[in-house]
């Protein structure tokens, strides 16, 4: 179990994140969503053990991070940020592989872990490239596939935290790539991702958790954290939760706002939710 | 099954090129030295040259003897200094490249030169009496040792001031290490203005840099330095390939990644700092071996240190060699070769990148 309890995070006199907690089981998947500037990042650095909380303490498998020697807490588990600045030829195969650096057993079982890694996330065929001619939606892959190697198998519970792991890619490999991070829930790996898209947060996760001002203002299933009231809070637009008509999850549709419409909406805004509710 | 044995097939022929391209470098580096010690104002056939270090193993071999004086002690000491040197120049900046996750980083940049050649040319100076030129003992050791404390204090300083909290910055460092040029730049410029006329020939005689000066007891100074660095460097090959990934990742990977750019730092600042105390600036092998060496056999460092190792030998030997030989019985300095060679492939360097970035 990953668990914070009561984290704050202060730079200066400025809380970025205040007094959150959290806790990931393995085989869950939540995702933190929020506006920007609203602590996200930060309180995924400070579950990674990348910055320590500067009041309360995130918890491994009930050991504080600080007592996790770091070699230690590669092996339970893996971070894939936002963007990754890597300027040098490296192929993508090597790239995957540096995944295995924490393990370092078998040469043949790392070879193949990245192997399997690029498939699962549908890179295979870009091994053999040097990484510095890839696309950026390419690039986001592959990190994706180095991380999972990372964490690919292991004895004790391992944990995977993403930061906007779908920032630059297309529909298909949005959905791709929740896909694969839930299918490694399904393999009882712990999942946090902070994602911007609410709909993609409201299908793939099993909980979310709503961050404003560095504050948890609602957690739970999507149906009650991302009420239309919740996102008229946090987010400051109108919008409402529909039923996907074939899928069945749940799906949120922000109002679209047009300047010659402000006045009308500012009256009559919330009736326009419950209508297409009620349809 | 075949598509996935096949996938990485690249990778792992890479490695296999690797290998053969160490293997190659250190017959080259062979071939080089014995090239190096062959050629200049009193030539040596190769064989001659063989026949003179075999003799001096214990085979009983035929060779003339003030020859063998020549070789073995100016010949010898200069080669091996000028393969240690090359080699710790281009690890340095195979290093710091790595550190600054920047193709395009050089030792010098840190301010571990400049502040060298501060220290250099204040002991020439302030040392006021000691003739550099004459070579008495006291200045041959004053000094090279006051470059490398100058080295030293400047890489030192430039690390603690890119210090935020518990972090080093690279851009910070960066930075602080273009102030550092400049401000002993300004220094050097001073002590050059109130220097006298003697002092400022053996200034410029200095700052060209050079291996004519090698003997077998400024090759025993310079040893330990370069050997330690040399030999420490490849144990923070792994954690270098972590931290081009970014330093964030190379943490989450498990790397302690303060340890290594600190070790790194001080290494580099070991091999470099020794390297142009004793035989002044030599520019660009720290900058050019690196690069064509990824070209070669790609960034992965744990290939890469002990390439650059034996590549920057062989380029400084040969560059060397061109030295005694071009305007002979005269000798340029080391320092115009490299930087003749070196500038414009830098040049042609910044050229693809820029075409790159479009």
């Amino acid at each position: 179990m990953l668990e914070a309890q009561d984290i704050s995070v202060e730079r200066g006199r400025r809380a970025l994140v205040r007094d959150v907690s959290l806790v990931l089981e393995p085989g869950q998947s939540v995702a933190i969503v929020g506006p920007n500037g609203a602590g996200k990042t930060t309180l995924l650095r400070a579950l990674s053990g990348e910055i320590a909380p500067t009041a309360g303490k995130v918890l491994l498998h009930g050991r504080e991070l600080a007592r996790w020697s770091k070699e230690e807490l590669a092996r339970a588990r893996a971070v894939l940020p936002q963007s990754s600045s890597l300027d040098f030829p490296f192929t993508v195969g090597e790239v995957v592989l540096m995944g295995r650096m924490p393990h370092g057993r078998s040469a043949r079982r790392d070879m193949e872990i990245a192997q399997a890694a690029l498939e699962l996330v549908g890179a295979a065929q870009l091994a053999d490239r040097l990484y510095t001619t890839l696309s950026g939606g390419e690039r986001q892959r592959v990190q994706l596939a180095r991380v999972l190697a990372q964490i690919w198998e292991g004895d004790a519970p391992r944990y995977l935290l993403l930061d906007e792991p779908t920032a630059s890619l297309d529909l298909a490999h949005q959905q791709a790539t929740m896909r694969t991070a839930r299918r490694f829930a399904r393999r009882g790996v712990g999942v946090v991702a902070v994602l911007h898209d609410l709909n993609l947060a409201a299908q793939y996760a099993d909980r979310i958790v709503v961050l404003s001002d560095g504050r948890v203002v609602a957690a739970g299933p999507a149906r009650d954290a991302l009420t239309p009231d919740i996102i008229r809070a946090v987010f400051g637009i109108e919008a409402c939760m529909i039923t996907h008509p074939r899928f069945r999850s749940p799906l949120i549709a922000p109002r679209a706002w047009y300047d010659d419409e402000l006045a009308n909406v500012s009256t009559g805004g919330r009736s326009t939710c419950s209508t297409a509710h009620d349809h | 099954m075949m598509a996935e044995a096949s996938a990485m097939h690249a990778t792992e022929r890479l490695a296999r090129a690797r290998r053969n391209a160490i293997i190659l470098l250190a017959a080259l580096f062979v071939a080089v030295a014995l090239l190096s010690l062959s050629v200049g104002p009193a030539a040596f056939a190769p064989h001659e040259a063989l026949a003179v270090l075999a003799r001096r193993l214990g085979f009983d071999l035929a060779v003339d003897e003030r020859r063998e004086a020549v070789l073995l002690a100016i010949r010898l000491p200069r080669v091996l200094l000028g393969a240690m040197v090359g080699a710790g120049l281009a690890v340095a900046g195979a290093v710091m490249q790595g550190i600054f996750r920047n193709p395009l980083a050089d030792p010098g940049l840190v301010g571990v030169s400049s502040g060298a050649a501060l220290g250099a040319v204040a002991a020439i100076v302030v040392g006021g009496e000691m003739n550099f030129a004459a070579r008495p003992t006291s200045a041959l050791f004053f000094i090279p040792c006051a470059a490398f404390a100058g080295g030293l204090i400047t890489t030192a300083f430039v690390l603690r001031f890119a210090r935020a909290g518990a972090r080093t910055d690279a851009a910070t460092m960066l930075l602080a290490g273009i102030a550092i040029n400049a401000l002993s730049g300004s220094a050097i410029g001073f002590l050059t203005y109130i220097a006298t006329d003697v002092q400022l020939r053996d200034i410029a005689f200095w700052s060209l840099g050079g291996l004519s000066g090698a003997t077998w007891t400024t090759l025993l100074a310079v040893a330990p330095f370069v050997l330690t660095a040399l030999l420490l460097l490849p144990r923070v090959a792994g954690g270098l390939n972590a931290l081009l990934l970014g330093e964030a990742e190379a943490g989450h990977l498990g790397i302690d990644v303060e340890s290594v750019k600190r070790r790194a730092v001080i290494l580099v600042a070991l091999s470099v700092g020794a390297s142009v105390a004793f035989t002044g600036a030599i520019g660009f092998i720290g900058l050019v071996t690196p690069h064509l060496l990824r070209l070669i056999i790609g960034p992965d460092h744990r290939w890469l240190l002990p390439g650059a190792a034996l590549l920057g030998a062989c380029l400084l030997l040969a560059a060397d060699a061109a030295a005694r030989t071009l305007v002979a019985p005269a000798e340029l300095p080391v320092g115009v070769v490299t930087a003749l060679i070196g500038a414009p492939f830098f040049l042609w360097l910044l050229a693809r990148n820029r075409r790159r970035a479009v």
